[in-house]
Formats: structure tokens, C-alpha cells, sequence
């Protein structure tokens, strides 16, 4: 079944093109590494995918709803992560959790009993009371990540989850989006961390200048492009190169 | 330009002329510019700071009734930048603080190779370029006045000692922050700044109505205050004395004291803003930490358990069914009691009308007509005062600092906006209305009588019924705007619900005077009311929740 249906998106702000005609189909119970260099429209797409911006053309289609049509059907149903994302500080985390999980029409029990799992899965600690304007950022990323998936998504977008995480967190996020899909659920993520892509993905869309340039699995990509790693195919489809080892910058002064 | 002019000075005092020029340039259009949010652009600033200026230039109109009434044109001045001094500082602290306390500057400058003088410079020359505009609002009527009513040689003094009353101001203003930040423990400026900001807001509006109270007062007429001992208790009144030594050839010694005072404070201030400016950068930074983690235990609002507060639980049980309107009354009710922009924004202006009725009640004592203010006139506007105590902190509740944050709203389902409303509603009601209701309500029904009952009734339906029409009215999510983004489109729906509200009011005191109409229109208003409230909190059954198993 899939659960993501775009075809040929397209999104621009002012007169520049950042979504360049994707056509893209996602099944069910995946991992999906969404990849691409800085400003090829990975957080364009999954704002669009989320619900939260409208101003494109195409189709886009999320478990089964028009995102244009019935944003709130698609908000329902998945669970939003965003890039570097402003929190209230001023609240502790269990306040944060009672809001997003009331937004969510979740009832506070409900929300309290998954928040409790999720931060003793996630080792977030701290004291009672504590707000979250004292907390670091990764535990700040740990409240965000929890908060998005409170109300036990279908479909969940995160946008680099494992930013501002040290290794062992980022550890525990991997093991927690892997035994989401066990349980059914499909990740979309974008990430710049290629190891843990090429680790975790069940499959990989590599976008470049507002288009798709690669789309299957890590073997499969790797087959036509025998890079070894997915940091080398990166930099090959997206026309990077390698490092020179010649490079002075001050040379001709 | 204007800065590069003065380079050699920058260069001989030690600083980096182009790295001024640079921070001012980059300052500049960051005032100029609102933020973002979740990729789009907020909407700009400029139609209101445009009103904001027109305001202020009525204002200054208003200083040159000084010249007309007054005989002594010095004390006129004098008493003028005295206007100048408490606008123009309170101004400072209100809007400029964060700018005093920007923490970027740590990392996008401080991290630069700039010494810590230059980053002083460029930091007043900012403030001087928001204090100008305020300046040239202010004094621009007067210096017209001046020129045709007294002379061109006047007006040019005037222009002189008005670079100069800033200079006192902004200085004046550092220094405080200078020093609070060299002798306050780190974690406690900020909340210091805050509260002063508040009562400093409240001074400012006090201020702002004097006046209005100069009509009355003929006695300032013959009033002598510069050259005389009295003229040395305020700084605006020692610029009078430099103005009175500048322009008369008569001026007295005192006078002659007073303005070399005003050249003192502004010489003074200037080398002790450069003075000290060194380490300042050491300063930021501690400040800095007094927000993160490496501060934990500093930082729990006091040691003050912020989780647990009876009085919003009572209220939230009360008022609002559990999940979405609970969840929301709570919500607001937190940021509303922790959030500093919230508190410098609000708690002054809750104190406007009570000054504004202290200043008729004032005036009608003193002119001997104080028939209004024991009348049913005051017994009204006493109840649909309750309106303002309702729709100020409601529209602040669309503003925020961490306005950025609000985007857990876009992001959510929220299939009951109007629950949200609701509780949002009801926290501002159990937060500000509910206190100052119960004391308004029992006062009125002490000392106009219980057969009042009816008029109660009448304004608290009205009062309440105008506070949905405002929510109503003025959409936008929680804590979702930036504070910059003061369009005019934002306080339309306060400025509509305010002046109907006020018609109302009255209307009701034309309806007390027809038998049965008032409780007639009572009963409908509260009709109405109830008929909203029940609209705001329909839906399906509790249990719908998405997950929820």
C-alpha cells in the first residue's frame, strides 16, 4: 500500500525553482533516507508533505488524502519532526507533551503514559519541574522527537532527527525508528549523517536541484554507480567531487 | 555616512572605523527587518512604526503649548526636555534592552577580531539612531514655533541642546545598564531588565498624561524653574539653563550652573559609557550561561516549583472540560505567568484606564465638577473597564518572543480550534477578569446599591460577549506573532472591539433610563453569550483522539 503519492511537484519561492516535477511513490513499513545537498528542497518537501505549505503544483497525495484538500486528515495520521525547531521554553517537557498530545485529541493519560515510555526509552533525564529553556539541545531534539510521536503516527516526517544528539542517543533514535517500522509505521527522514543512512534506510531518494536523481535501495543505487559508499555516491550524483589534496587558498598571493 | 564622517575620532579613541560602520549597517536593517517562520516570511513592521511616530509628533505638538502658556521660555525648554528625558529614556529601556543583551553578538561578533570599544560605539550609535527618530518627532514642532515665534538663533539652540538632551538620555540609560550588569549576579539581569522594563512602561504612561492635565493647571503660567534652585533637580531642566545662558544676555549664575551642569552629565556620561565598556564582552557571556545548562539549578524560576499551581487547576476544573480546552487554558495560563514578553506587554497596560479614571476623577475635583465621578456615569465606566481587562491580555496572547514556537500548531491536527479559543478565553478570564470582577462588581453593588444587580449583569454579559467578538475577530494562533509585527491590521480588531464596546456602554446608559428595555436586553445579550459559547465548544465526543487505543 502506499502511503506517499507525489507526482510532478513543483515549488518555488519568488521567481527561483526549489521543487523541480518530483514523482515519487512510498510503501508502507519503510525507512526512507531522503538525501540531497544543502537547499535541493529536502525540507520543502517534507513541509509539503506535512501539510504545512500549500503553495505548490502537483499532487501530492499522504495516506490516501490530498495534503491541499484535507490537511487536517493528513495531520491526524502523521507525525511532524522539523529541522532545528523553536519549542516553548518556558514549559517543562511534561506541559509540551500535554499540549501537542491535546492538539492531537489525545487524551492526557494517554499522552503521559507514552511520554514516560519514550523518555525512559530515549534516556531523557531530568528534574521534576525542569524547564526546557535548561535543557541542552539534544535533550531539547529528544522532547521534539517525543512530542511528534505521542499520538502513534502512521507516516512519520523527520526532518535531521539526529541533529545536536551525542553517539548514544543517536544509537537509541536508530533503534526507535527501526521498531516503528516493525510495528508498521514508515519513516521519511532527511539526513546529512550518510553512515547512518546507508545503516538504516530501507531505501534511498537522493534529491539534487529540486529533482529526484536517485530512488531505490542502497544496492540498487550502488549498482550503477559502484561508489563503495553511499558518501561517494553522494558526491557523484550531486555533482560534488572529491577532496583535492592540492587546495591552497591563499596560493597566488 | 553621517558615522564615517567622524572616523578620525573612532580611529584616535581606539576602535575599527569599518567594523562600526559594518555592526551599525547589519543592526539596521535587522530592526528594519521581521522574522521568519517556518520558511515564510512574517508581515512587515511598517505601517505601524509610521503610526507610532505620527503619535509621537502629536506629541511634541503638544510640548509647545509650553511656549504658549508659560512666560519664562527657558523653564518652557526646560520642562519640554524634561518631557524628552522620561519619553525618550523609557523608550530605551522598553525597546532596546534586548538589544543591549543581544545575544548573538557573543558568536556572529564577538568571535570577530574586534575590540570591545568598538562594539560600544557601534552599540550606542545604534541607540542614537532609534533615539533620533524619537528625537526628530519630538522636537521638530517646537523648532518650527521657536524659529517663527522667537527667532532663528533660538530655534538653532534648541537643535543643539536637543543632540544634547539624547546624549544625556542615552547615556544616562547605558550607564544604568552598565552598572546593573557589573553588580547584578548574571542569572538575576535579565529578570531585573524585565520588571524594570514593566514599571518602567508604567512611569512612562504616567508620565505621557501630564500633559493633558496642563490645561487645567493655569498656575504654571507665571512658573520660574531654570536659573532658580529648583532647576537643578531634574536634567532636563538643566538644558533650559544652558538654553536661558545661550540666549538672553541676562541669564543668572544659577542658570549658568544648571548649564554647565547639562555639558557635565553629557561629557561624563559619554566617558563613562566608553570607560566602561571594556569586559563587557566577558559580561555577555556570563550572562549567556546564566540560560543554559550549565546553569540548571539557577534557572528553575527561582527554585519556585513552576508545575504545581492550585489556583489553574482549580480554574481549569472549573471553567474548561478536559483534553483540547483544558489543555489550552493550561497552556495559556503557563506562558501567560512565564513569559517575560507577555508580562512587559500587558501588565502596563492594565494599568491605562485606572490612570486615565484617576486623572478625570482628578480634573473633576479640582475644576468642582465631580458629579461624574460619583454619578452612574463612573458606576458604567467602572464595569466596562472589565472589557479592556479582558481584550489586552487576549491580544497579547497572540504575541510572543518564541513566536517561532507556535508552528506545534500548524503542524498538529487540532480538529477543534474553537476549544482552543475557548480555553485560551477562559485563562485570560480566570487570570485577569475574575479578580478585578469580583472587585469591581462588589464595590459597585456597595456604593451605587444592590438595585444594581441589573446593571452587573447587563455589563458582564456585554463585557464578555465583546471579548468572543475579539477572539473572534482576531484569529491568529497562540503566541504565534512576532512582536515586531505590530501591523495595523493586527490592532484593527482590538480598536473595533474597544470602541464598540465602549458604545455600548453608552447605549447601556441610555437603556437604564426606558423601563424593562434594560433587562429585556439583558436577557439577550446573555442569550447570545451562551448560544457563542455553546457554538466555541461543540464537537463529537471526547475519546475521537487519533492513536488513542
Amino acid at each position: 500500500m502506499s502511503v506517499i503519492r507525489i507526482s510532478n511537484l513543483h515549488k518555488a519561492y519568488g521567481s527561483k525553482s526549489v521543487l523541480r516535477g518530483i514523482d515519487l511513490t512510498v510503501e508502507a513499513g519503510q525507512i526512507i533516507g531522503y538525501i540531497g545537498p544543502n537547499g535541493a528542497g529536502k525540507s520543502t518537501t517534507i513541509r509539503i508533505l506535512a501539510g504545512l505549505d500549500k503553495g505548490y503544483t502537483g499532487n501530492v497525495e499522504v495516506l490516501g488524502f490530498d495534503v491541499k484538500k484535507n490537511p487536517l486528515e493528513v495531520k491526524k495520521r502523521i507525525g511532524y519532526i522539523p529541522e532545528a525547531a523553536e519549542i516553548y521554553e518556558v514549559l517543562t517537557p511534561k506541559e509540551f507533551y500535554e499540549l501537542v498530545g491535546g492538539l492531537q485529541d489525545l487524551p492526557w493519560e494517554i499522552t503521559k503514559k507514552r511520554a514516560e515510555r519514550l523518555q525512559e526509552y530515549l534516556d531523557l533525564k531530568y528534574s521534576k519541574d525542569q524547564r526546557i529553556d535548561t535543557f541542552s539541545k539534544g535533550m531539547k531534539q529528544k522532547v521534539l522527537l517525543i512530542s511528534g510521536l505521542l499520538h502513534d503516527p502512521d507516516l512519520i516526517f523527520l526532518d535531521e532527527p539526529l541533529a545536536g544528539l551525542d553517539a548514544n542517543s543517536v544509537i537509541r533514535v536508530k533503534d526507535l525508528l527501526q521498531q516503528l517500522t516493525e510495528r508498521g509505521k514508515t519513516i521519511f527522514y532527511s539526513s546529512h549523517i550518510m553512515e547512518v543512512v546507508e545503516k538504516i534506510s530501507d531505501r534511498i531518494i537522493l534529491l539534487n536541484d529540486g529533482k529526484v536523481v536517485a530512488n531505490g535501495t542502497f544496492a540498487e543505487i550502488n549498482a550503477q554507480a559502484h561508489s563503495g559508499s553511499l558518501e561517494n555516491l553522494f558526491s557523484q550524483l550531486t555533482g560534488g567531487s572529491m577532496a583535492r589534496t592540492d587546495f591552497d587558498f591563499t596560493a597566488d598571493e | 555616512m553621517l558615522v564615517s564622517l567622524l572616523n578620525p575620532v573612532w580611529r584616535r579613541l581606539g576602535a575599527d572605523p569599518k567594523a562600526i560602520r559594518l555592526i551599525l549597517s547589519a543592526k539596521l536593517k535587522i530592526d528594519d527587518r521581521a522574522g521568519m517562520m517556518m520558511g515564510q516570511r512574517q508581515k512587515k513592521k511598517k505601517g505601524m512604526e509610521y503610526l507610532t511616530y505620527v503619535f509621537i509628533s502629536l506629541f511634541g505638538t503638544c510640548l509647545v503649548y509650553l511656549f504658549i502658556l508659560m512666560e519664562h521660555t527657558a523653564t518652557a525648554v526646560g520642562l519640554g526636555f524634561s518631557m524628552w528625558v522620561c519619553y525618550i529614556g523609557l523608550m530605551l529601556i522598553t525597546e532596546m534592552s534586548e538589544n543591549l543583551f543581544d545575544q548573538r553578538d557573543l558568536y556572529v561578533l564577538l568571535s570577530r577580531p574586534i575590540n570591545d570599544l568598538t562594539l560600544s560605539i557601534s552599540r550606542i550609535l545604534h541607540i542614537a539612531v532609534f533615539a533620533s527618530k524619537f528625537g526628530l518627532c519630538l522636537g521638530t514642532p517646537s523648532f518650527i514655533y521657536l524659529l517663527v515665534a522667537v527667532g532663528p538663533w533660538a530655534a538653532f539652540v534648541y537643535f543643539l541642546l536637543s543632540i544634547l538632551t539624547i546624549i544625556i538620555t542615552m547615556t544616562g540609560t547605558l550607564v544604568f545598564y552598565l552598572v546593573l550588569l557589573r553588580r547584578v549576579e548574571s542569572s538575576k539581569v535579565k529578570k531585573i531588565v524585565g520588571y524594570f522594563q514593566i514599571v518602567a512602561t508604567f512611569i512612562f504612561f504616567i508620565a505621557y498624561q501630564l500633559p493633558s492635565l496642563m490645561g487645567d493647571v493655569q498656575a504654571l503660567e507665571g512658573l520660574e524653574l531654570v536659573g532658580q534652585p529648583m532647576g537643578f533637580s531634574f536634567p532636563g531642566l538643566w538644558v533650559g539653563g544652558l538654553f536661558e545662558a545661550m540666549t538672553t544676555s541676562s541669564a543668572s549664575v544659577l542658570a549658568y550652573a544648571q548649564g554647565l551642569l547639562a555639558l557635565l552629565a553629557a561629557g561624563g556620561g559619554l566617558w563613562y559609557y566608553v570607560d566602561q565598556s571594556q569586559g563587557y564582552a566577558d559580561r555577555l557571556l556570563q550572562l549567556r550561561h546564566g540560560g543554559t545548562e550549565e546553569a540548571p539549578e539557577q534557572n528553575m524560576t527561582g527554585g519556585a516549583p513552576v508545575g504545581r499551581s492550585p489556583v489553574r487547576d482549580f480554574l481549569a476544573e472549573w471553567l474548561t472540560r478536559p483534553n483540547q480546552e483544558r489543555m489550552s487554558f493550561r497552556f495559556h495560563w503557563n506562558v501567560m505567568l512565564r513569559d517575560m514578553t507577555f508580562k512587559q506587554r500587558t501588565y502596563p497596560t492594565l494599568v491605562y484606564l485606572p490612570v486615565i479614571l484617576g486623572i478625570t476623577i482628578f480634573r473633576d475635583v479640582f475644576k468642582g465638577e465631580e458629579e461624574f465621578s460619583i454619578g452612574d456615569g463612573m458606576m458604567l465606566t467602572l464595569l466596562y473597564f472589565l472589557l479592556w481587562l479582558l481584550i489586552i491580555p487576549l491580544g497579547q496572547t497572540k504575541v510572543s518572543e518564541d513566536y517561532r514556537a507556535s508552528w506545534i500548531f500548524k503542524a498538529t491536527a487540532n480538529s477543534y480550534p474553537g476549544r482552543i479559543n475557548y480555553g485560551q478565553f477562559m485563562a485570560v478570564l480566570g487570570m485577569f477578569y475574575l479578580p478585578m470582577a469580583v472587585l469591581v462588581y462588589t464595590a459597585v453593588l456597595i456604593y451605587w446599591g444592590p438595585s444594581h444587580w441589573i446593571d452587573v449583569l447587563m455589563a458582564m454579559g456585554t463585557t464578555l460577549l465583546f471579548g468572543l467578538v475579539y477572539s473572534q475577530l482576531d484569529q491568529a494562533l497562540p503566541f504565534s506573532r512576532s512582536k515586531e509585527d505590530s501591523k495595523f491590521e493586527n490592532i484593527g480588531p482590538f480598536l473595533l472591539v474597544g470602541v464598540l464596546g465602549t458604545l455600548f456602554g453608552f447605549g447601556h446608559w441610555g437603556l437604564q433610563h426606558i423601563s424593562y428595555l434594560l433587562p429585556a436586553v439583558t436577557v439577550v445579550v446573555w442569550a447570545i453569550l451562551l448560544t457563542w459559547v455553546w457554538y466555541m465548544r461543540r464537537g463529537e465526543d471526547l475519546g475521537a483522539a487519533a492513536g488513542a487505543k
